[in-house]
């Protein structure tokens, strides 16, 4: 392991920063990927991509969310419109072990669990 | 009966508050050996308490290592259930237990939960008074010097290496010499030691010991009366690192406890060698650095801050102590490993047990030359004092000459006179286990022996003298001598006078009823 992988991110992160055409967008992508494979670092790719997602993301101010209810829920960005902002990225996921009601993650990092499954849990402990 | 059940579930159904909130989160990158590695959760406290979610239940998990992107967890519960990717919430509350005068009695482990099968510690609501395990140690200011005995009943003990309220005397020994043994004793005698009427509540803090020995010893703890006042602090072999490494905290805070109240608390750690292990073992899988034998680089700040809060307190404080009476075991007799020489230095003084005194018969096998109390004599009764004091010389004058004692036959009279002498007092220091003697008693046989009342008798029967003497004073002369020194603490001229006379009375009887 040449360079931490949070460094390749910082890297390609400032680089990307500054606006460029298509074009050069695509050379920028494709000299990251030789430069890791002259570091020997091809392992780590995987990981080098999360935190480079997760750089940009933060730089950006674009969220990632992810919605988990027990049944689908039709219209959910529309329901959640004042919650959401212009580019954030929505994912929905059904679970059947919710019971009923709904739990949002935001960026991995922030929770609300409104979900039944853990109100009873709450309740019983 | 299932009425109550229902009406008490409608309760609680009833007086549930629901408060859904937007939580900070972290999620399991790595679980094992009872370490996990958590990312995420940025605002996160150093030793802070933190909940697992995991398919069945929560866990606790205590934070030891916060690193740039991720956090090092010790898991306090059982760490089977926990997987990579489950979900990791912050509770801002650091490790703290609950302690109180229900304790007492009881044998729990390092959490506070019991382990005895006795029920509920504490009724739930009651204004519970909450300790922190980790608790900084009272200050230059808030201490006093030590100046109250604290009597083990074990004769060479409480004469020649006396133990004060609020010292720290390390016990240290090969395995199997009795350092269990002389900790078992120093608890029993607090029965009978109410000095000044303020009973010591004995903290026994097992770390790492089979769970049939824990056993044993909670059973001879009840058969001696001695659970009354005494607590275990249980983290038995099969129990993992984090409660081996947390147990001597705990016994700590629980110490701490009485001692803020102003009462006398005595802690036993048995062992921090294995104390030292656990926390090797959990900073090895925490990655920490390595140093000398592979124990981290703060193995003496572990002990020295445990140790450090065993203090007497002053008078404004409410004057109350914490004796601490770590254990520490050594292979081969070897003093100078890592561990031991740290905790000597750290701890007022050493009682050091030998296995080839304990071969000999010498038991306990204190190694009276090697032993030291840094408090002394500023510990011990004005009575023990007058008697004890040329103790020590007796016994370095007979060891000098132990080289002899093989052909005495061919020494001048004055060497063989104090290497009978010696011979006489070493068997007098000689005490079975679970006998410890107290401490009017200790002042009486002493005097008896030191003064040469008892270099006629043929050794063999110096035991047997001794046991019938001590019984002889207990019957006739409870009132006259063994009261007035047991409540003045001193042998006054009066006394003395009056004990001299019984012991050539008894000595006289004796010699009748053998002849």
């Amino acid at each position: 392991m040449k360079h931490s992988r949070k460094t390749y991110a910082k890297a390609f992160g400032e680089l990307a920063a500054q606006s460029r055409s298509r074009t050069e967008e695509a050379t920028l992508v494709k000299n990251f990927l030789r430069t890791i494979a002259k570091n020997n670092d091809t392992h780590q790719l995987k990981k080098i991509f999360e935190e480079t997602e997760k750089l940009l993301r933060v730089k950006s101010g674009r969220r990632t969310i992810v919605v988990e209810t027990a049944r689908a829920l039709p219209g959910l960005p529309g329901r959640l419109k004042n919650f959401l902002n212009k580019n954030d990225l929505l994912e929905e996921k059904k679970n059947p072990e919710l019971i009923a009601g709904i739990k949002i993650t935001v960026n991995d990092e922030e929770q609300f669990d409104g979900t039944l499954k853990r109100k009873i849990e709450k309740l019983f402990t | 009966m299932s009425y109550d059940i229902i009406e008490k579930l409608k309760q609680e159904i009833e007086g549930y508050k629901d408060k859904t909130e937007w939580e900070t989160i972290g999620k399991i990158t790595e679980v094992g050996d009872g370490i996990v590695k958590i990312i995420g959760l940025p605002k996160t406290l150093s030793q802070e308490i933190l909940l697992i979610e995991t398919d069945q239940g929560e866990r606790r998990a205590l934070v030891l290592n916060l690193e740039e992107g991720a956090i090092g967890a010790l898991v306090l519960d059982d760490y089977t259930a926990i997987k990579a990717g489950d979900i990791v919430k912050n509770t801002g509350q650091v490790l703290s237990m609950e302690v109180g005068a229900e304790l007492i009695g009881r044998v729990v482990d390092p959490l506070g939960n019991p382990l005895d099968g006795r029920g509920h510690l504490f009724q739930k609501g009651s204004g519970l008074t909450r300790y922190f395990l980790e608790n900084r140690a009272p200050s230059v200011l808030d201490r006093e010097p030590v100046d109250t005995p604290l009597h083990t009943g074990i004769k060479a003990i409480d004469a020649m290496i006396p133990i004060g309220r609020g010292q720290r005397e390390l016990i240290i020994g090969d395995r199997q010499t009795g350092k269990t043994a002389v900790v078992l004793d120093t608890i029993i005698n607090q029965r009978q030691e109410t000095r000044d009427k303020r009973q010591v509540v004995c903290i026994y803090v097992a770390i790492g010991q089979k769970e049939s020995k824990i056993a044993k010893i909670v059973e001879t703890l009840k058969a001696f009366g001695a659970m009354e006042y005494s607590i275990v602090v249980s983290a038995p072999a099969s129990s993992p690192a984090a409660l081996w490494y947390l147990a001597p905290y705990a016994g700590c805070a629980i110490g701490e406890y009485f001692r803020d109240k102003g009462q006398d608390a005595v802690v036993i750690y048995d062992d921090l060698s294995k104390h030292a292990w656990a926390y090797r073992q959990i900073s090895l899988l925490l990655r920490r650095p390595p140093g000398r034998e592979a124990y981290p680089g703060d193995i003496f700040y572990l002990h020295s801050r445990l140790l450090e809060r065993a203090a007497k307190l002053n008078k404004e404080k409410g004057g109350g102590s914490l004796t601490a009476l770590p254990i520490v075991e050594t292979q081969l007799g070897d003093v100078t490993a890592y561990i031991p020489t740290n905790v000597i230095s750290i701890t007022d003084g050493q009682i050091y047990l030998e296995s080839d005194l304990f071969y000999q018969g010498v038991r306990p096998a204190i190694n009276v030359g090697l032993s030291v109390s840094r408090v002394g004599s500023a510990a011990q009764t004005k009575a023990m004092k007058k008697v004890a004091g040329r103790l020590r010389l007796a016994l370095a004058q007979f060891r000098e000459l132990q080289a002899f004692v093989q052909f005495s036959a061919d020494v001048d009279e004055t060497t063989k006179k104090r290497i009978g002498h010696g011979q006489v007092v070493t068997e007098i220091l000689k005490q079975n286990d679970l006998l410890p003697v107290s401490f009017e008693k200790q002042v009486v046989i002493l005097y008896a022996a030191l003064n040469n009342y008892l270099n006629a008798l043929p050794l063999a029967d110096v035991k047997k003298t001794e046991t019938a003497f001590l019984e002889y004073v207990e019957k006739f002369h409870e009132e006259d001598i063994l009261k007035s020194i047991r409540e003045t603490g001193d042998l006054s001229v009066g006394t003395e006078e009056k004990l001299k006379g019984v012991i050539e009375k008894f000595l006289e009887g004796r010699f009748e009823t053998t002849n």
